[in-house]
């Protein structure tokens, strides 16, 4: 499975950046790496019909560690991303959630002036939720991991010494993992065994997942402390089964020690 | 600057705003929506379902109809709990208005066959001890041991379960045992194990359990095996009786499985109830909660125990005349047995 997962993120890069080196002129620079930890606020609604009809809402605290490495013709970065909050539906259904990703992404300048520059790669990402029940009976528990292969497109635009990112990804195929139509148990250890090698292979459009960015760095005259503001968005859906869709909004700001 | 952050502070309330539009439709809080949503959420999740001889579709085609808009709160919730009534599972029922409506009412239906501890002492011609209304248990003149487990229930502090080595501790020398697990309707699983590795004297596996997973009547996942080995020091290797009756439920009958499979242990009276597994819930668009199963329980040959019950090895039956003279049949019988 590993090995397939990696030769469609290799061909998604390599592709992009193929495509890419035959319309840019390589620029000589050197990479800037920047490590950067952020908090914000959130904003989650959450339909999962295999506990309710309704959609679940809640504000939360998410927290992010990123690291980056930039240079004037490519873009790398690693990312982990982490919240914890109380999902509740408007019947007062209560939803404990905790989840995070985990992103890796490549892309190449396809396009550049004075002011802005255009890249196109690919994000692998595993984001993954352990969610409880808590006043339901029993207090089941739902889990979901979504390995996914991204396309990723991405654009930075100068004023002044400011800098501006939008980005925004789409999940091109999925190896997903979640409990069926249905939940976990807690007095049964080995479910994840059972359930755990149900996951399939997903697509559009059964599965959406899709990601965009909007950040705002403002220039700041030291040398290796930066700081920047995100917001992030994230929206994904699987029809098959019992629906299940999220809609997550955050802000966060980190601080950022470039080196 | 402050223009940016505005900016990014748009978009983020911009979006956040968008999650109704987004997401799938919500069903209307309106009676035909919420029979709808009803109706299809046992559809497609209710294991019992499955086995169960009950035609689903065709009680939607008699009762739809007589929901309309107008259609207030409590004629929904007669329809609803008429519906269910059909599959006579303890573990199916819905929430309205803070009242559960469970789809079998098996404590007007069903009779214990256990007499109380009276009828116990009257046997055993003793005095039973009892700690903290789960268990009573002696041992009478023929050092014969007997214990009632009265529930598995999953609020109690485990401590009160644990109890339990003290008293097998007290029966150790006992040339038998009775297990009286009679009227007990169940619990938390890892209370019943608590007891049940007392007896085990090696790893077997007691259970399969399958998760529904897909609207369809095959769409389960694995059979996923439940064992049961030994804890503690020493085991309890003479011949045990259990008792059972018809309102054996729930984690009572997964008592009975994991105690059947040992080779010391006998069972003895009625054919247990029928539910296993508990339910979780769902919740309808104005805030009521459907209450169903969606596992199904199997014996170690695969047989499955949702809607049918555990037959004892040894049926026993207390005929209404001893009932009435308070004659405890089945315990008699068991005494018999391991004289």
């Amino acid at each position: 499975m590993k090995k397939i997962l990696h030769i469609l993120l290799f061909l998604s890069n390599g592709f992009a950046s193929a495509w890419c080196q035959s319309v840019v002129e390589t620029v000589p620079s050197k990479p800037v790496h920047s490590l950067s930890l952020g908090v914000g606020l959130s904003h989650t609604g959450l339909k999962n019909e295999t506990v309710s009809s309704l959609i679940f809402s809640s504000m939360g605290v998410p927290m992010h560690f990123t690291y980056r490495r930039e240079s004037a013709v490519s873009r790398h970065y690693v990312q982990l991303q982490f919240l914890s909050q109380t999902l509740e539906s408007p019947f007062k259904f209560m939803m404990e959630d905790v989840g995070g990703h985990l992103s890796y992404g490549y892309l190449r300048r396809i396009k550049s002036s004075t002011k802005m520059n255009v890249f196109l790669g690919g994000e692998c990402q595993v984001q993954g939720a352990g969610r409880r029940m808590t006043n339901n009976v029993n207090v089941p528990k739902l889990f979901t991991l979504f390995n996914s292969l991204h396309l990723a497109g991405m654009m930075d635009y100068s004023i002044g010494k400011h800098r501006f990112e939008g980005q925004l990804n789409v999940a091109f195929l999925g190896y997903n993992l979640r409990a069926g139509n249905n939940l976990l148990d807690a007095f049964v250890p080995d479910i994840f065994d059972a359930l755990g090698r149900k996951g399939k292979f997903e697509t559009l459009p059964n599965y959406l997942n899709m990601a965009w960015r909007l950040s705002y760095i403002p220039f700041i005259s030291t040398r290796h402390i930066q700081w920047r503001m995100d917001y992030w968005g994230n929206f994904y859906r699987l029809n098959k089964g019992q629906y299940l869709g999220s809609l997550h909004n955050q802000l966060t700001t980190s601080l950022t020690y470039k080196f | 600057m402050k223009k940016s952050i505005y900016f990014l502070v748009f978009w983020a309330v911009f979006f956040s705003g968008c999650a109704k539009a987004l997401l799938s439709d919500t069903p209307k809080n309106e009676p035909e929506a919420i029979f709808e949503t009803f109706w299809q959420q046992i559809n497609k999740n209710y294991s019992g379902k499955d086995v169960r001889p009950v035609n689903w579709d065709s009680l939607y085609t008699l009762y739809r109809p007589q929901i309309t808009p107008q259609t207030t709160d409590n004629q929904l919730i007669t329809t609803l709990s008429t519906m269910l009534s059909h599959y006579k599972d303890g573990h199916l029922g819905f929430i309205a208005k803070n009242q559960f409506y469970t789809s079998n009412k098996r404590n007007a239906n069903f009779t214990t066959d256990y007499l109380g501890k009276s009828g116990v002492e009257k046997v055993l011609k003793k005095t039973l001890k009892t700690h903290k209304n789960i268990f009573s248990y002696e041992k009478n003149a023929d050092n014969i041991g007997y214990i009632h487990i009265s529930t598995f229930d999953g609020r109690l502090p485990q401590v009160d379960f644990e109890f339990f080595n003290t008293i097998i501790e007290e029966l150790r020398q006992t040339k038998g045992i009775i297990i009286d697990i009679r009227s007990n309707q169940g619990g938390d699983e890892a209370y019943a194990r608590i007891v049940a590795e007392r007896f085990a004297t090696s790893y077997a596996v007691y259970k399969y359990t399958r998760t529904k997973i897909g609207a369809s009547k095959n769409d389960y996942s694995e059979y996923l095996p439940s064992d049961l080995g030994p804890t503690n020091n020493w085991q309890y290797i003479n011949p045990v009786v259990v008792l059972t009756d018809q309102l054996v439920f729930s984690t009572g009958i997964n008592f009975l499985m994991m105690m059947q499979v040992q080779r010391n242990v006998t069972t003895l009276g009625t054919t247990t109830g029928d539910g296993v597994n508990g339910g979780v819930l769902y919740e309808l668009p104005n805030g009521w909660s459907i209450q169903m199963p969606f596992k199904l329980s199997y014996l170690p040959d695969k047989t499955v125990v949702e809607g049918k019950g555990i037959k004892p090895k040894i049926e026993a039956f207390i005929s209404e005349e001893q009932r009435k003279n308070g004659q405890d049949a089945i315990l008699e019988k068991a005494l018999e047995l391991l004289k």
